[in-house]
């Protein structure tokens, strides 16, 4: 049931990551979109695509994760709930400093990561719905 | 009155009278100037000037000559002789009593000499307390002069100097012939080239000696002073009036002292304090730099290790593939850990470099077919003389430094661009070069690709991944073989990285 499936946006400029995560993902029935920075991000965005999550690492080259937070919120108004996917400690400050719905710590537990993206992800369907945080 | 009562009078006297015959010999001694001699009156009598019952000594302590007596010298000119200081040592002790004679002749008719008359007065309380005072000035001054501090007193009544230490002198400015009693302190200013901290010039009416001998005020502040080899230094003035007993303003007192040296410490405390708090704020950020890149591996394999056993589970194989991402990202890790190691060892001068004769040539060689190995879609290239080149160096750590920079130039540039590694053979030196074709380095930034935990590499490295510590690493292991490493970039065209190993040495 292609229709039904959720999409999930990952940005992560760790290629490993991206790859083992949309295998896990994909194993788990979504639809995976991966990005190597903010920059390519967007243009994912600007296609069109209105992913029903996206998780978001911080620290990337070209577009880091700040960046790429302020363009999405300026452009496409938050249309998809960000998860932030960070090393660093202070994961929620900086999931609050950008207005994601949730973080996750890496390394972290897979069990746990699709609890939170079930939790999190936007409900299907009303893709042209936007909803303000 | 008859001459009894004469005698008794002048035996109350406290000055001395002796009156002597023109042959020396005494006709008459009061009271007074028998006890100064040390014998009774009764014995003066009859006695000539140059009895052995008494020495006669001058003021430097050496034996009055018989020609210096004061009766010999009126007997020599005819004339009185005055004011003369004479020490009397008698027989009995060494005690010198002090006396101050005076001695005039009595001329009786004709012109013709009848008596010599002496009078004295002991002045032996009085020398000692001017001797005393002498010492006690000459203890001051010397103290004062060996001082660094520097010392001036100024008269209020003349409105002179009237004392200067060696230092104070020192700092005046050197105007020829001129006499420090000479200076007054209506013209200081001109002495003493003085300006507040803000580098404005003291008036003369601003001087604190000057307001202390004028207006007997008590100030201190701190200036700078132009000694007169023009050297500025700061100096700290205290200056205070002295009063009379009445009150009045009788002299001041000014003290300099050279602070110049204890600010130039506290300034140094205050940068040294604000290096070593910048190098600490570094170094911590250097460890979250650490961490996070440490993590980054450790997530990976994690997830990876966590998707194996998932499919397992599910009844998937294991695939090669997956393997050999596991072991990828064990051996970032075991890089990571390395470099942190290598660093350490470097900061604490405990990095061992073996040297031993080598030939450059296949060990770069060799680097660039490793390097080809990983790297397949990079085009490198290597160019260097036809024969051997021999030098005296730790193979395995100028095999890590030429990787570090291949390794660089991989990272920073982009897929397909070609780098070039070159050895070339100098009269001094042997120099070995990597030049890529990326986006080139800006000036501002080169200089801190080579520091740890500077500012710079660390917010490089945020940028761009890895802990900013190979270049460090590289730039020590060429220093430790006494060589040095460098760049040359242009934006937009590439950059070479180099280093040049001094040839002394070379086998
Ligand atoms: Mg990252």
């Amino acid at each position: 049931m292609e229709a039904t499936k959720k999409t999930i946006l990952i940005v992560d400029d760790e290629r490993e990551i991206l790859l083992t995560l949309r295998e896990f993902l994909e194993m788990e029935g979504y639809r995976v979109l991966i990005a190597e920075n903010g920059f390519d991000a967007l243009k994912i965005l600007n296609q069109g695509e209105i992913p029903n999550l996206i998780l978001l690492d911080m620290k990337m080259p070209i577009m880091n994760g700040w960046a790429f937070a302020l363009e999405f919120l300026n452009r496409h108004d938050h249309i998809s709930p960000i998860v932030v996917i960070t090393a660093a400690g202070d994961a929620e400050q900086r999931a609050r400093d950008i207005g994601a719905i949730g973080w996750v710590e890496k390394p972290f537990d897979l069990n746990q990561l699709l609890k939170k993206i079930e939790m999190y992800s936007r409900k299907p369907p009303a893709p042209t719905l936007p909803i303000s945080l | 009155m008859n001459a009894e009562r004469y005698r008794t009078l002048l035996d109350q006297l406290q000055i001395g009278i002796v009156v002597h015959a023109p042959d020396t010999s005494i006709l008459y001694a009061n009271q007074f100037a028998a006890k100064l001699l040390g014998l009774q009156v009764r014995e003066m009598e009859g006695r000539l000037s140059s009895d052995p019952r008494w020495k006669f000594i001058d003021e430097t302590g050496a034996p009055l000559g018989l020609s210096d007596y004061p009766v010999n010298r009126v007997l020599k000119a005819l004339k009185p002789s005055l004011a003369q200081v004479v020490g009397i040592r008698s027989s009995e002790g060494s005690r010198v009593v002090w006396a101050l004679c005076n001695a005039h002749p009595v001329f009786g008719p004709h012109q013709k000499l009848q008596e010599i008359v002496v009078n004295f007065t002991d002045m032996t309380a009085e020398k000692e307390l001017k001797e005393k005072l002498f010492d006690l000035n000459q203890l001051m001054q010397s103290a004062l002069d060996q001082s660094q501090a520097g010392v001036a007193i100024a008269d209020a009544k003349s409105g002179k100097l009237r004392y200067l230490n060696q230092a104070a002198f020192l700092m005046k400015k050197g105007l020829a012939g001129e006499h420090i009693k000479d200076i007054d302190v209506n013209t200081l200013a001109s002495a003493w080239n003085m300006s507040d901290l803000k580098g404005n010039p003291l008036k003369n009416d601003e001087m604190p000696l000057v307001r202390a001998v004028k207006y007997g005020e008590k100030s201190s502040k701190e200036v700078y002073l132009k000694l007169p080899n023009q050297e500025s230094r700061v100096m700290w003035v205290n200056a205070a009036p002295i009063l009379n007993p009445e009150g009045r303003v009788s002299s001041a007192i000014l003290v300099l002292l050279d602070t110049t040296e204890r600010h130039r410490l506290e300034e140094e405390l205050h940068r040294t304090q604000q290096l070593a708090e910048a190098a600490t704020i570094a170094k911590t950020r250097f460890l979250d730099v650490a961490a996070h890149e440490l993590r980054t591996p450790i997530t990976v394999l994690s997830l990876l290790l966590q998707f194996t056993q998932q499919q397992k589970e599910r009844g998937h194989a294991v695939e090669p593939e997956t393997l050999i991402r596991l072991r990828n990202q064990v051996e970032r890790i075991s890089r990571l850990v390395v470099d942190l190691l290598d660093v350490s060892r470097l900061e604490r001068g405990a990095l061992p470099i073996s040297p031993k004769p080598t030939d450059l040539k296949s060990l770069i060689q060799e680097c660039v077919e490793d390097f080809k190995l990983y790297s397949a879609s990079r085009s490198l290239t290597f160019q260097g003389p036809t024969d051997g080149v021999q030098a005296n160096v730790d193979p395995i750590r100028i095999y890590q430094v030429i990787t570090n920079l291949l390794e660089n130039s991989r990272k920073y540039t982009p897929d397909g661009s070609p780098i070039e590694v070159e050895l070339e053979i100098h009269p001094d030196l042997i120099r070995v070069s990597v030049t890529d074709h990326g986006p080139g380095i800006p000036d501002r930034e080169q200089g801190a690709l080579f520091m740890p935990f500077s500012r710079g590499s660390v917010e490089l490295t945020e940028r761009s991944g890895g802990l900013g510590l190979g270049l460090f690493i590289c730039k020590r292991i060429i220093e430790l073989h006494r060589g040095r490493i460098g760049l040359m970039s242009k934006l937009g065209e590439g950059s070479t990285f180099y280093f040049e190993l001094p040839r002394k040495g070379a086998g």
